[in-house]
């Protein structure tokens, strides 16, 4: 059942756990930890891909891209190409992902973290004559690291609000 | 996804599957593959689209992350007590007071400076406007060094003008939506300052690093009279940058045996880390070069054509020729021959 059909009192929770990594990204975060820090958005979009596909498809992803694209000022479409893809490919995965040990779990998320953030870096590359030093794959080790918190915390939450999904 | 269905009633569906998770990737990646492309080609079709985006959606973002700090700058305002406000007050005053005096002489410098250049003549040098902003966030990307602030079209800010704050330039405006302004820094990797050396008026182009410490110009020869500490100054050169606003300091000479160049590394004045309030400048015929000189008359080309009367958009000039130390003063390309000599002395 999709979660923002009528009869749910807790659709709030997926806009919410969005909300909250777009507010992570925008934070005036110093250098040092923008370079490093874990893409919130992506975690949260990761994990209700696997676990409520029915509500997150590459078409969510791109509209969540979008948005991101506005924050960030790059090419509209940078960021939703990269976001569909990496939700596609979750989704194709998501049979196998779901029987991973949490720590396998974490490395398929930084697979999936690189695979989003060469796509971008490859969409820079076509449209700008400038290139991105290598620090740019740090996220994808940070975003790794951090899936069993953001997991755990988000499994709670849903467990308490939502029904279960199919 | 199968319908629910009435009892009763039976209608045979005709599509009996969702669609399948590749037909799910397909309209979205074609979607944002067309966006980027028109984006890439037509960048001003999608402006509409990016400014309400920007408007609607990131302006309310980066307002409530910057909500914080703003709250704990408010609570330290209103639970000082009164006699420290009152000393702090005070101190305003005193400082204000000393660039007051400042000002009044820079009015009088100015106006000495006109006429000199005026007497060379060359263009008149405007005193520029400026619009205060303040700062709205800054841009997640770390490999970006931008930033937004918060006075948009609405309040005349157009594309291509330039930003400082208290302490030198900090970049240039790339969008502009109705609320909101992005502004390159000069300490990005795409972005490059016309500068000259305060102390004698050699030129070259500084670019950014990507880092948010550091500026580069490159490519000038080993004989550049150019030392660490020096002041950059903006030169005016290529009308985006007007003449004269600190750039930063030399903190150190690189050379490469090898390429036979020197790199200076420079380190902004500008707070860009930290600075919260910006200056953004208006001249008074905006988007006019300010070192496009009056065409003369044609009687004085002859001795026109002498190396140091090339052309102003000319970048790092580090030929070692004539670049003569102007201190302050403009380039002047089309100055007139007659006046040249006196000006091109080599006074090093």
């Amino acid at each position: 059942m999709l979660i923002l059909s009528g009869s749910n009192r807790h659709w709030w929770l997926i806009p919410a756990s969005l909300l909250a990594g777009f507010l992570w990204q925008a934070w005036p975060h110093s250098y040092t930890v923008r370079i490093l820090a874990p893409d919130a958005i992506l975690l949260a979009t990761l994990y209700w891909s696997l676990r409520r596909p029915q509500d997150m498809s590459p078409g969510v992803g791109f509209i969540i891209g979008l948005f991101r694209d506005a924050m960030y000022g790059s090419l509209l479409g940078q960021h939703a190409l990269s976001m569909a893809l990496v939700i596609y490919l979750a989704q194709l995965f998501t049979q196998r992902l779901r029987m991973f040990a949490i720590w396998q779990q974490s490395a398929a998320i930084g697979l999936l973290a690189a695979v989003y953030l060469l796509t971008g870096n490859w969409v820079h590359l076509l449209t700008h004559n400038t290139n991105n030093p290598a620090s740019f794959l740090w996220p994808a080790l940070t975003t790794g690291l951090c899936w069993p918190p953001c997991y755990l915390l988000l499994q709670q939450l849903e467990r308490r609000s939502l029904p279960r999904s199919k | 996804m199968l319908t629910e269905q009435p009892e009763g009633l039976v209608i045979k569906p005709i599509f009996t599957q969702g669609p399948t998770l590749a037909s799910r990737l397909l309209l979205p990646a074609l979607l944002a593959i067309t966006l980027i492309g028109v984006g890439y080609w037509y960048p001003d079709s999608l402006r509409g689209v990016r400014n309400q985006l920007t408007d609607k959606a990131a302006h309310p973002l980066f307002l409530l992350t910057g909500f914080p700090a703003q709250a704990w700058s408010w609570l330290d305002t209103a639970l000082s007590d009164r006699e420290a406000l009152q000393e702090r007050n005070r101190a305003l005053e005193h400082e204000n007071l000393i660039l007051q005096r400042k000002v009044l002489q820079t009015a009088s410098l100015m106006a000495e400076n006109a006429r000199l250049h005026e007497l060379l003549n060359s263009t008149e040098m405007f005193e520029d406007a400026v619009l205060v902003a303040e700062l709205l966030g800054v841009s997640p990307d770390p490999l970006k060094q931008d930033i937004l602030l918060r006075r948009g079209s609405k309040h005349g800010v157009f594309e291509g003008q330039p930003v400082l704050d208290a302490y030198g330039l900090v970049g240039s405006v790339t969008e502009v939506s109705d609320e909101t302004a992005r502004v390159l820094l000069i300490t990005d990797a795409s972005n490059a300052v016309p500068i000259q050396v305060n102390r004698n008026g050699v030129r070259g182009i500084a670019e950014g690093s990507g880092r948010p410490d550091e500026l580069y110009i490159r490519n000038l020869v080993p004989t550049t009279d150019i030392h660490e500490g020096d002041l950059i100054v903006s030169s005016g050169l290529g009308g985006r940058y007007p003449l004269g606003y600190p750039v930063g300091e030399v903190v150190r000479i690189e050379y490469d045996g090898a390429d036979s160049f020197l790199r200076v590394v420079i380190r902004p004045t500008a707070h860009l880390d930290r600075s919260r309030q910006f200056l953004l400048l208006y001249r008074p015929e905006a988007k006019l070069p300010i070192t496009a000189a009056p065409v003369p008359p044609a009687a004085d080309t002859p001795a026109a054509n002498t190396p140091a009367a090339a052309p102003a958009p000319e970048p790092a000039a580090q030929s070692g020729e004539p670049v003569a130390p102007r201190g302050a003063s403009n380039a002047a390309p089309a100055t007139p021959a007659p006046t040249k000599p006196t000006h091109a002395d080599p006074v090093r």
